[in-house]
């Protein structure tokens, strides 16, 4: 259990959810209170908003959000494959399949950019 | 040093090659005949494969060989069937197809939970493509619900499989046979595989997902769900549950006896009513679902090696039959009136489709006939009341599936079309379905040779490598 | 002692942000909730040494996998939720289904199957599992992705 390694973390963690909510209360207590409605508007100067927020996004969004899943499953397969270079037996036998997993999910990628989901329209 | 992998390895490599040249080549046909290639070379590496274990996650056995012919035989009927059908986008088509194989020849090996696992979802994640493959509602809808059916009968294993490791501390599924105990929890692992796998199957309270994604989906990729996704179920059933659970044995041959008693009389029951020949087909496909599934339910009896070569058979077959049945269905049409006077309409195709149903209704000397009979026969040697009901059940709902298949037959050749005029039944299709009827009136010839074999297949899987 | 508490607080944390994920009516502010429990349950995977789970489930999970299920949330129309009534037959049947498996749970000893030697799973513990033992679910793996981002692009490409 590595509890006590990760006990500072913690304690950081914790700091920085509480510290937001101290200045908050802090500066309520402290600042003179006197609402107004322009006060409340989202924006006090500049365009009043409009609409709703949740809108269909377009379905590119998505497609990006995708590739990106993709290789950072790639990039986080490829931590440990760097961290045993060293110390694997066969080491042409791990580049080999290093440079298979890279080269199969390269295809994708030439897929995307062939299919032109990597241009935005 | 990878002679053990050719046949992934060939298929993983025409997959790769038919995405590359998507965008070089201008002959589109050139990608069929390529995936088409890519199957028959594995199928020939088949026989060269060296009998081992790799790592102790990956053996190949005359269990795993048998398996990987079946798909590899569907396959190449897909493929051969879907030449005329998809004449754009063949890349994504044949290589998606291709990797979905990967997944099922990488499955058939598999005795180790993690590879089983993945194998399972790399060939089920392409065929939810394929299933949605013309992208209108209607493949749409049908991806849509495939989806959501596997994807939560995944959760389902893998839940299970997770409980079994927890138990266990091991993955490997020889090694599990000596650790794992009967308590609540192994029992409980194993209703959650169960449930999982009878999604995969099609058993009954699990099957709703099947009519609608088959009639949905285009017609080659129907046969390729029917006959070879389907599959996987229980071959992964077979490996799991007959080598990793055989401690617990006696609680879920239970659980697969009430299954296959429900699942047949279900699905031959229903198939009467259907007027759409896809949606029987799928019916009649749970139907011989629940023949297999008696298979299942005799594995702790002392008959099991008998049990898995006919189940063995049956898959083999029905994979056959399944697979022909449906491509008839792309010259023929869906509609059960499309039949009518089919025999006038497209000659060749009325001939081998009332072939391959005379095979589903298990005629002698075809080789439905043969593999019905092995299962009947297990069900009777291993006798108990168990036994008896489902021989039984098996008999009365064959006599069932007469009324339907007999109903195509009788409508193709002695109903009167409304017009006569000749359908065109292009060459790639007639030729799959020639091939599927060798192959079932071969099998039915030579029953004692394959018997043999997959007797043979069974032992090696039992023993383990 | 220190690590029962830690369990503890965490437990509590990752059942309440599971229990919003389903229970909360604003689908988003459920997807949100998941986030916190994906991240709970990377600190699962550090208290149990295995530290380079911990990393990937921060860094795809909930870095990658959030994203693909708020872009997909974004992607629909938002719709009067349809959230179910909590009927006192559901709740009992929730009730008695939690009841008993903590029951069977709690009777099951689970101590045996502790693995003997120190357990661990950093980066080069995971890397010779899979560079060595699990290299073909590995390669596989990678037919796996390449099948999901074409299936994703083709299905998610314009018509024509």
């Amino acid at each position: 259990m590595l509890t006590g390694e990760y006990i500072a973390i913690g304690v950081f963690a914790l700091i920085a959810m509480v510290f937001p909510v101290i200045t908050f209360l802090l500066s309520r207590l402290l600042r003179p209170t006197k609402p107004e409605p322009d006060k409340y508007l989202t924006y006090e100067c500049g365009l009043i908003p409009f609409g709703d927020a949740r809108k269909p996004y377009d379905v590119q969004y998505y497609l990006f959000a995708l590739l990106f899943v993709v290789f950072d499953v790639e990039a986080v397969v490829l931590f440990p494959w760097a961290e045993i270079f060293k110390s694997f037996g066969n080491i042409t036998l791990l580049l080999i399949e290093g440079i298979i997993f890279i080269v199969v999910l390269a295809l994708g990628l030439i897929y995307a950019w062939r299919e032109k989901a990597l241009e935005w329209r | 040093m990878v002679g053990y992998i050719v046949p992934e390895i060939i298929i993983g490599a025409f997959a790769s090659l038919i995405i590359l040249l998507n965008y070089t080549v201008t002959q589109r046909k050139i990608l069929g005949y390529l995936s088409l290639l890519a199957v028959a070379l594995a199928f020939v590496s088949l026989f060269k494969l060296p009998r081992m274990t790799a790592w102790g996650i990956y053996a190949v056995d005359d269990f795993a060989i048998v398996f990987k012919a079946v798909f590899l035989t569907v396959a190449f009927l897909v493929i051969l069937s879907s030449l005329k059908d998809i004449n754009k986008r063949e890349g994504e088509y044949y290589s998606l197809l291709l990797m979905s194989l990967m997944g099922m020849l990488l499955l058939a090996s598999s005795i180790d939970l993690l590879m089983l696992y993945v194998a399972l979802e790399l060939a089920t994640i392409p065929s939810f493509i394929l299933a949605g493959f013309f992208r209108d509602k209607q493949t749409s809808e049908a991806a849509m619900k495939y989806f959501v059916f596997a994807v939560v009968s995944s959760g389902l294993i893998v839940f299970g499989m997770s409980l079994l490791y927890g138990l266990t501390g091991t993955t490997n599924i020889y090694e599990m046979i000596n650790r794992l105990e009967l308590n609540t929890v192994s029992i409980l692992a194993s209703l959650f595989l169960v449930a999982g796998f009878a999604f995969k199957m099609a058993a009954f309270p699990f099957h709703a997902w099947a009519p609608d994604v088959y009639q949905g989906s285009p017609t080659p990729i129907s046969a390729f769900l029917s006959s070879a996704s389907k599959k996987m179920g229980f071959l992964a059933v077979l490996r799991i549950f007959y080598i990793a659970l055989s401690p617990i044995a006696n609680y879920w041959a239970l659980a697969f006896a009430i299954l296959a008693a429900l699942t047949m009389t279900y699905g031959n029951i229903v198939a009467l009513s259907q007027t759409n020949i896809k949606r029987m087909l799928a019916y009649s496909s749970i139907g011989h679902a629940g023949y297999i599934i008696i298979a299942l339910a005799l594995l702790n009896t002392k008959v099991a090696i008998f049990a898995i070569a006919a189940a063995l058979l049956h898959i083999l077959v029905h994979a056959v039959m399944k697979a022909g049945a449906f491509i008839a269905g792309i010259v023929a049409g869906e509609n059960i009136e499309d039949y009518k006077g089919l025999s006038k309409k497209a000659p060749i195709t009325a001939l081998m489709l009332t072939i391959l149903l005379l095979s589903l209704i298990g005629v002698p000397p075809l080789a439905g006939f043969l593999s019905k009979f092995y299962i009947l026969l297990s069900a009777i040697y291993a006798g108990g009341s168990v036994g008896y009901v489902l021989a039984v059940l098996l008999v009365v709902n064959s006599a069932i599936s007469i009324f339907y298949y007999g109903r195509i037959i009788s409508y193709m050749y002695w109903a009167k079309a409304e017009n006569e005029t000749k359908i065109n039944e292009p060459l790639s299709v007639t030729l799959a379905l020639i091939i599927a009827v060798i192959l079932v009136i071969v099998i039915g010839l030579y029953p004692s040779e394959i018997v043999n074999y997959l007797q043979k297949a069974a032992e090696s899987f039992v023993k383990g490598l | 002692m220190k690590d029962l508490i830690m369990f503890l607080i965490l437990s509590v944390i990752a059942v309440v942000s599971s229990l919003f994920v389903f229970l909360s009516k604003n689908i988003f502010r459920g997807a949100l909730s998941l986030s916190l429990l994906l991240v709970t349950m990377a600190m699962f995977f550090a208290m149990l040494n295995a530290e380079f789970i911990a990393a990937v489930q921060i860094l795809v999970y909930a870095g990658g996998v959030l994203v693909l299920i708020l872009f997909a949330i974004m992607l629909t129309k938002e719709r009067e939720p349809s959230v179910s009534e909590v009927t006192t037959s559901r709740a009992v049947a929730l009730i008695a289904f939690v009841v008993l498996s903590l029951f069977y749970l709690a009777k099951h000893t689970w101590e045996k199957y502790v693995p003997e030697k120190e357990f661990s799973a950093t980066g080069a513990s995971v890397g010779t599992k899979l560079f060595q033992t699990y290299v073909i679910p590995f390669e596989a793996a990678s037919f796996l992705l390449l099948a999901a981002m074409i299936g994703a692009i083709y299905l998610a490409r314009r018509r024509g």
